[in-house]
């Protein structure tokens, strides 16, 4: 009870509350504007959390996290563009419903769907991180290791059609992570004779210029209309309640679809709405009616994807281990902080815990509000040129990451990451392995080195503890069917030649 | 570009950036380590796998069809465009410490609006103006983290002469 009221006192510190309801805002903007999306809300706003204390820069992130989540339902509906990939499955009814004139209502259901999803996955959150993170005290090394290789695997088999390039992404964030100083020896390697890089390469500048920057060159290079026009109503109109209690269902199978795919690395939101949708098309006495602008599609659409929020940082909170790009993002936020996710997080620094369901709770009612005031916003905010959006992005990458430690070197390490993060989508190869790899790495390392040396050198002691050798196989299981996947891709492809 | 090229020229830079770290970790100073204190020996392990993938992606390449397994497409980019943006950012990053935030931003945020085609000085201008000070003063007085160069407080006191 102290530490719910703790939480609450933090949360209502007059900084901590508008860092909270402003990122939340600039989330659901971010989101809303096609192609900008999550990741590059939460990058944006990194280097900042070096300079806010734990509470506010934790307030921050979330408010962006579930804000951008939401806000791509805002251009599904109203430009039948999905502005954030996890909104791809509210365009088959939401825009529909725009198009017959009910844009407005499409707008309301879009919010309640997701405050309703974020609240629940919220309570999901609270009961599960705790009981896994009490499991999580059993693990040692070898089940870190085991558990990293469990996460990367899964990453990596869903991330993209190719196998082999989500690999290679994988191994690159690997690779790149070992730069600078050995965790355990301190000596220094792979540093190609530079003096900066014997540092190592810094989170903030990587993450910002693969992600944020890479974005911004994508952007530029692809070819795209100028302006974008809205046709229709553009307002807010909440659902009638009784309609709302009419369609409990839907909410609630959405919520827990959305919930249980967010708490499975590597398969994220995207996939959990268009589940959810599929689900609710096959289950809804509508059914007739599902891409013809029901509300069911929306619900089931914007209900799952926002229940990921929470999902998510069950396993990033309770083990270390971030699920898709964007929690990666906020376990590194929170190391920057000199916060390490894992079990012990839950025994050393409960309140911080609380805070956090406390104000992912609290984010999520915020978008109760600001989802009716901000929808004739997103109106006139999707009409900014782009090329002023973009400078603008690009002078706040520049400020941010070079003041997280004041060294002109991060600039050339973010436009490295940047050109390469480019380069990496050009050739079809998935960026979510590469930065998990690269928030994961020395975790992997340290644990696997450090087991190394408990077992004297001998791998099969690995093999011989219970949690280890499940993760193991369910790593390989998942890995083979993604391997034979990739192989009848491949005979497909081969056999296409003739 | 087509998929087979592209997947071709991926494979072998990937191969190539596996050599060129491999090389680092070459040297007998961890020879008699054992391998888990040896430093090299994870990056070692990961360049081989790497490698390995990247090699994978050229074999695709040339025994597929066109190179490419289903579902992968090349997308349309207009790369002049993209290397007109990385040409800028680059020059604003390098002359961020030197010139300063705000001559630096002041140069380039006009500078790559209009090179992007957006010509509205009306716009420009005023955009320019908000981000350099809302910026500055986020950065400078909010957090305490002063931008490198003169700063609104130098402009200022050379405007009102020193005083």
């Amino acid at each position: 009870m102290d530490s719910l009221l703790l939480a609450l006192s933090k949360l209502g510190d007059p900084a901590t509350l508008a860092l909270m309801l402003g990122g939340t805002a600039a989330g659901v903007l971010i989101g809303a504007m096609p192609g900008l999306g999550s990741v590059l809300a939460i990058t944006l706003a990194l280097p900042l959390t070096f300079v806010l204390a734990p509470e506010p820069s934790i307030a921050l992130l979330l408010g962006l996290y579930a804000g951008s989540v939401y806000g791509g339902s805002l251009s599904a509906i109203l430009l039948n563009t999905p502005g954030t990939p996890q909104a791809a499955a509210t365009v088959f009814d939401g825009y529909p419903m725009m198009q017959r004139g009910e844009g407005d209502l499409a707008l309301g259901w879009a919010t309640v769907a997701s405050v309703i999803g974020g609240l629940i996955s919220v309570l999901v959150l609270i009961v599960a991180a705790p009981t896994l993170a009490r499991f999580g005290l059993r693990f040692g090394p070898m089940e870190y290791f085991a558990l990293g290789l469990f996460a990367l695997t899964c990453v990596v088999s869903v991330s993209q059609e190719n196998l082999a390039k989500g690999l290679v992404a994988c191994l690159l964030g690997l690779l790149v992570a070992t730069m600078g100083q050995d965790p355990l020896t301190g000596d220094v390697r792979l540093h190609f004779s530079s003096f900066d890089l014997m540092a190592g390469i810094a989170l903030v500048p990587f993450l910002v210029g693969l992600f944020a920057l890479s974005e911004v060159i994508w952007r530029v290079a692809e070819r795209h209309a100028e302006t974008v026009e809205i046709k229709g109503r553009t307002g807010f109109r909440f659902p009638p309640l009784r309609d709302m209690a009419r369609r409990w269902r839907v909410f609630g199978k959405s919520a827990m679809i959305g919930t249980w795919i967010g708490t499975l690395p590597g398969i994220g939101a995207t996939a959990s709405s268009m589940v959810s949708y599929a689900e609710a098309k096959r289950s809804s006495p509508n059914a007739a009616n599902f891409g013809k602008g029901e509300p069911d599609g929306v619900i089931a659409s914007e209900t799952a994807n926002n229940a990921v929020t929470g999902g998510a940082l069950v396993p990033t909170l309770s083990l270390g281990i971030p699920g898709d790009p964007i929690t990666a993002v906020m376990l590194g936020a929170l190391i920057i902080q000199g916060i390490t996710p894992g079990p012990r997080l839950f025994v050393e620094n409960a309140d911080l815990m609380i805070f956090i369901f406390v104000a992912l709770f609290v984010v999520n009612l915020a978008l109760l509000v600001l989802g009716p005031l901000l929808g004739p916003v997103f109106a006139r905010a999707v009409r900014a040129p782009e090329p002023v959006l973009l400078g603008v992005i690009v002078v706040l990458l520049g400020i941010g990451t070079f003041s997280v430690n004041y060294n002109a070197f991060d600039l050339k390490v973010m436009l490295a990451a940047g050109i390469g993060g480019f380069l990496l989508r050009y050739g079809g190869f998935p960026l979510a392995p590469v930065v998990i790899g690269f928030v994961l790495g020395p975790m992997i390392e340290q644990s696997l080195r450090q087991g190394m040396v408990i077992a004297r050198g001998d791998f099969t002691v690995f093999l011989r503890q219970p949690i280890a050798l499940t993760l193991f196989v369910a790593s390989a299981l998942f890995l083979a069917w993604s391997g034979w996947r990739f192989w009848k891709d491949w005979r497909q492809a081969r056999q296409g030649r003739g | 570009m087509t998929p087979r090229v592209i997947n071709l020229i991926a494979g072998g830079a990937i191969l190539g950036l596996s050599a060129l770290f491999y090389a680092q970790t070459l040297g007998d100073r961890f020879a008699d380590t054992p391998l888990s204190r040896n430093p090299m020996a994870f990056p070692r392990l990961l360049v081989l796998l790497m490698a390995l993938g990247g090699a994978v992606v050229i074999a695709q390449a040339l025994l597929t069809r066109r190179g490419a397994l289903p579902g992968e497409a090349v997308p349309a980019l207009n790369w002049p465009r993209a290397a007109l943006i990385t040409a800028l950012a680059a020059a604003y990053f390098w002359v961020f410490e030197p010139f300063g935030f705000l001559i630096a931003t002041g140069l380039f945020l006009p500078l790559a609006v209009v090179a992007l085609g957006y010509r509205r000085l009306l716009v420009i201008v005023p955009v320019t103006l908000v981000v350099l000070v809302g910026l500055w003063y986020l950065f400078a007085q909010v957090f305490q983290i002063r931008p490198p160069g003169p700063g609104m407080d130098d402009l200022l006191r050379l405007m009102t002469g020193g005083r």
